[in-house]
């Protein structure tokens, strides 16, 4: 096995979190090399011809390949797990740039309520509003002090949106860069409708360009084409912000940053007294190395991370790096994603196949800090959108024909004759709704299934509680009625939240299991995602979400390891393996 | 459109013969999750399907998506091309799928004996419980198509006494619909749930996926409901116009990309030879 030279930082993932501080600590003089499990890519040539909605879409080309390893559920304790053998849930990618190529780039920043959900809620309504069982903690970072990390990035990626547009937003110190994106027809329909009924929407903030730009970093950047092939896909000419966009060729040219793509890291090594002394890694020829490094980041998906964790066991760390004190795995959650208010409006060209999934509108009304719960069954909330574009055939027609029309039957002439009636006349409506932590949803190693290299697979513990089914409730009777006040002639409008499952795609807004806190009896980092039992181990992304908020994660993992770089820049690196204040 | 992907369907050829069916070796795909189409389809002769088997899978979709040479349906785009060069190329599954043991058993009632010594052979789950888990069959779509063909025509032969393509529409509809209820006795592995879902999603993709994977023949699955396909882009205008979808582009049609083009003013992008209409910036645009 041949033992690398000796770098300052190594990166577990190739993907935006890595990239960022690739480029804050290689400007600084640290070297830094990340380690990623997928291929190299660029959108040139990458991604020139991948129109094809077969491969990418339904077959999930660019995602973590379940042929080697994937992640195991359950709904309960109580219950067994099994393989999730094929994609549903989420969509974990894998590849330079991550999930930061594929992503849809809705770019939202949570609430500053969000930062402080427990207390908050408390303070209003009194402890006994929790839910049973929750385990919801405050954040230990407020969102006035992420408020300038936010501005950076978004005007780092040119981000798109309207800063005057929705007046119940959280406070913003400067607008957006560029203007809206052009949403689609039903965003039209949609905001006339909610406003009839006092609601306030407004066109979706976005990390795809609305107009050429010319970043910080100095790269030229085209507007969106409106192609329609965006999630799942990379972007031909780059307008869909990404690592690539921006952050990794801020990195490279440092000179300090490195990349190794096709490369799996085994393991973090640790030494007798409990730190990080690098990782070991089988490269695509399946060469093992040795990857000496002074700090170690874990940089990739959020089950990633915890499950690198978990793996760790070396040293004193005998149950996983992170875990002396059994915290790791705690306080998963996910997010309410669902869109199963459908409307059909006959004769009309809605069209919905162009554009992206940010070409639309938005309404933050029904979101927890914009609710006065004193008299509801349940806390948080949840964003509404109007139907967002890049509809393809091969992932939606099996959906049709909608509830209620002709004999029912999914086949036959009833299939066919809703298909070319309603496919492109049928517009949905989307809830993304809070999910709140509780004692009986966690994250763990599987006893049984392991991935083709022998290793566990990480085990989800998770299912929806009383307070989803309650806010799903409420939520779905209000999409209702605005769904009905945007006229169609069949409706389709469920009232109960379905169990959860995993083969229904939701959203791959998996969060926590590696949580940022106040002290090691809570969480697993402090508020820099330094790791309390390894203080030369960082954890980045939206494992270190207490719980997750109604909105996409992108734009708040980003400003916290914006404030994670320049932390370890000016402080760590001053005084090193000591925790951060 | 060759590259590491045509190398690695090479080694996966399926050979019709082999009565054994076994999980493949798949860590190629560690690099290419997943194939690209194929370099080419050939019509002429069938790779997988023994012809009886295609008969029934031809009339089995047209039944799901029926046509007519004005209208086409299933058998009009190819859905039968499309599914035997998919199970052709790869052996498995084209999207990753993890296929390591145990494998479900469900039960009802109580749990059986075994299920308390967390055997490694089988995981036990309640039956009304295993639909929220997804996939977990350990079949792979070779042998779901192999042994569910046979068990269409075992319900064809119980129900109306005759092979599945023997019978006439409205039998093959009711035997159609038996399986789309579940409500068919005679699958047993793959179950009936299983099969229809094999068979309806391949259709979907038989039928409107790009023709490079040989079904959506003349792109009729598109034409059906308004899909253009392979499209370079769209003006915020089009967003907004309301209007009929363009005629449809495939894949193999769409304009390379002319990288270091300014492609940020209010036209659309070149597009191919096929849709001359759309190289034109319509005066309204102007």
């Amino acid at each position: 096995m041949a033992v690398k030279p000796r770098v300052n930082v190594v990166t577990i993932g190739g993907g935006w979190t890595s990239a960022i501080l690739g480029w804050k600590l290689g400007e600084a003089g640290h070297k830094v090399v990340a380690i990623e499990l997928g291929p190299g890519r660029w959108a040139n040539p990458g991604f020139q011809h991948n129109h094809d909605g077969l491969r990418f879409h339904a077959r999930h080309a660019m995602m973590i390949n379940l042929r080697n390893e994937t992640w195991t559920w359950r709904p309960n304790p109580d219950s067994p797990s099994l393989p999730m053998r094929q994609y549903g849930t989420f969509n974990p990618g894998q590849g330079l740039g991550g999930a930061g190529i594929h992503w849809t780039a809705q770019l939202w920043r949570f609430y500053p309520q969000d930062f402080r959900l427990r207390s908050s809620i408390i303070e209003r309504y009194g402890e006994e509003k929790l839910p049973e069982g929750n385990t919801i903690q405050d954040w230990p970072v407020s969102y006035d002090e992420l408020e300038p990390y936010y501005t950076q990035f978004e005007w780092d990626i040119g981000a798109s949106g309207d800063a005057d547009a929705n007046p119940l937003g959280p406070p913003r110190s400067r607008p957006y860069p560029n203007p809206p994106l052009q949403h689609n027809i039903v965003g039209d329909m949609f905001l006339e409708a909610a406003t009839q009924l006092g609601y306030h929407p407004f066109p979706f903030s976005s990390g795809i360009l609305s107009q050429s730009y010319t970043d910080p970093f100095g790269n030229v950047r085209s507007g969106c084409l409106y192609c329609g092939f965006c999630t799942r896909y990379g972007c031909e000419v780059d307008a869909k912000s990404s690592p690539q966009t921006t952050h990794i060729p801020a990195a490279l040219n440092t000179g300090n940053y490195e990349v190794r793509t096709r490369s799996r890291v085994l393991g973090i090594n640790v030494d007798d007294s409990g730190y990080a002394t690098g990782v070991n890694y089988v490269d695509e020829n399946g060469e093992e190395h040795e990857q000496p490094a002074d700090v170690v980041v874990l940089s990739g998906f959020t089950l990633t991370n915890v499950r690198m964790l978990l793996l760790s066991r070396g040293g004193p760390h005998g149950d996983g790096i992170g875990n002396d004190r059994g915290r790791v795995g705690k306080n998963y959650t996910y997010q309410h994603f669902v869109s199963p208010w459908r409307g059909h409006f006959p004769g009309k060209n809605l069209n919905l196949y162009m554009g992206n999934g940010t070409t639309m509108m938005a309404m933050h009304d029904l979101v927890g800090a914009n609710l006065d719960h004193s008299d509801l069954d349940f806390i948080g909330g949840a964003q509404v959108w109007s139907s967002s574009g890049e509809r393809d055939p091969e992932t939606t027609v099996g959906g049709f024909p909608i509830e209620g029309t002709g004999d029912g039957r999914k086949w036959g002439q009833t299939w066919k004759d809703a298909l070319r009636d309603q496919w492109n006349s049928t517009a949905d409506l989307i809830m993304e709704g809070d999910s709140m932590p509780y004692v009986d949803q966690f994250l763990d190693l599987d006893p049984v299934y392991r991935a083709t290299d022998g290793q566990p697979l990480l085990r989800l513990t998770f299912d929806w509680h009383e307070n989803d089914y309650a806010m799903y409730r409420y939520v779905a009777e209000r999409v209702k009625g605005i769904m009905e006040q945007m006229g169609p002639d069949l409706i389709e409008a469920p009232t109960e939240l379905d169990p959860y499952n995993v083969h229904q795609y939701q959203s791959t807004h998996p969060t926590g299991g590696a949580i940022m806190g106040s002290d090691p009896d809570n969480s697993v980092t402090n508020k820099y995602g330094q790791v309390w039992d390894t203080p030369n181990v960082f954890v980045t992304g939206a494992a270190l979400f207490p719980q997750n908020a109604a909105a996409n994660p992108t734009d708040t993992v980003a400003a916290i390891t914006y404030m994670q770089g320049d932390a370890i820049r000016d402080q760590y690196f001053a005084n090193e393996r000591k925790l951060m204040a | 459109m060759a590259g590491v992907g045509g190398g690695v369907l090479l080694g996966c050829e399926f050979d019709p013969n082999d009565t054994e069916i076994t999980i493949p070796d798949q860590t190629w795909a560690y690099a290419e999750n997943v194939p690209p189409p194929p370099d080419s389809v050939d019509r002429s002769r069938l790779g997988f399907f023994k012809p009886d088997e295609a008969a029934t899978v031809e009339a089995f979709t047209a039944r799901l998506i029926p046509g007519s040479p004005d209208d086409p349906g299933a058998r009009e785009a190819g859905v039968t091309t499309y599914i035997d060069t998919a199970l052709t190329k790869v052996v498995g599954y084209w999207e990753p799928t993890y296929l390591e043991p145990p494998f479900a058993e469900t039960y009802t009632g109580s749990p059986p004996p075994e299920a308390d010594n967390s055997s490694i052979e089988r995981i036990f789950v309640q039956k009304s419980e295993i639909d929220r888990y997804g996939f977990q069959s350990s079949l792979i779509p070779q042998e779901i198509y192999r042994m569910g063909l046979r068990s269409v025509d075992a319900l064809a032969r119980d129900r109306f006494g005759a092979r599945f393509t023997d019978l006439s529409e409205d039998q093959q509809d009711e035997i159609v619909g038996a399986i789309a209820d579940d409500d068919a006795p005679t699958f047993d592995d793959p179950s009936a749930k299983l099969f229809w879902k094999t068979i309806r999603q391949d259709t979907v993709y038989g039928m409107f996926a790009d023709p490079a994977y040989g079904g959506n023949v003349d792109m009729v699955g598109w034409k059906l409901i308004g899909y253009p396909g392979a499209q370079r882009g769209y003006t915020p205008i089009d967003m907004q116009s309301g209007d009929a979808p363009r005629p449809p582009q495939s894949l193999a049609q769409l304009h390379a990309f002319n990288a270091g083009v300014d492609v940020n003013c209010d036209i659309v992008l070149p597009v191919s030879d096929s849709d001359p209409e759309n190289q034109q910036i319509p005066a309204s645009r102007k």
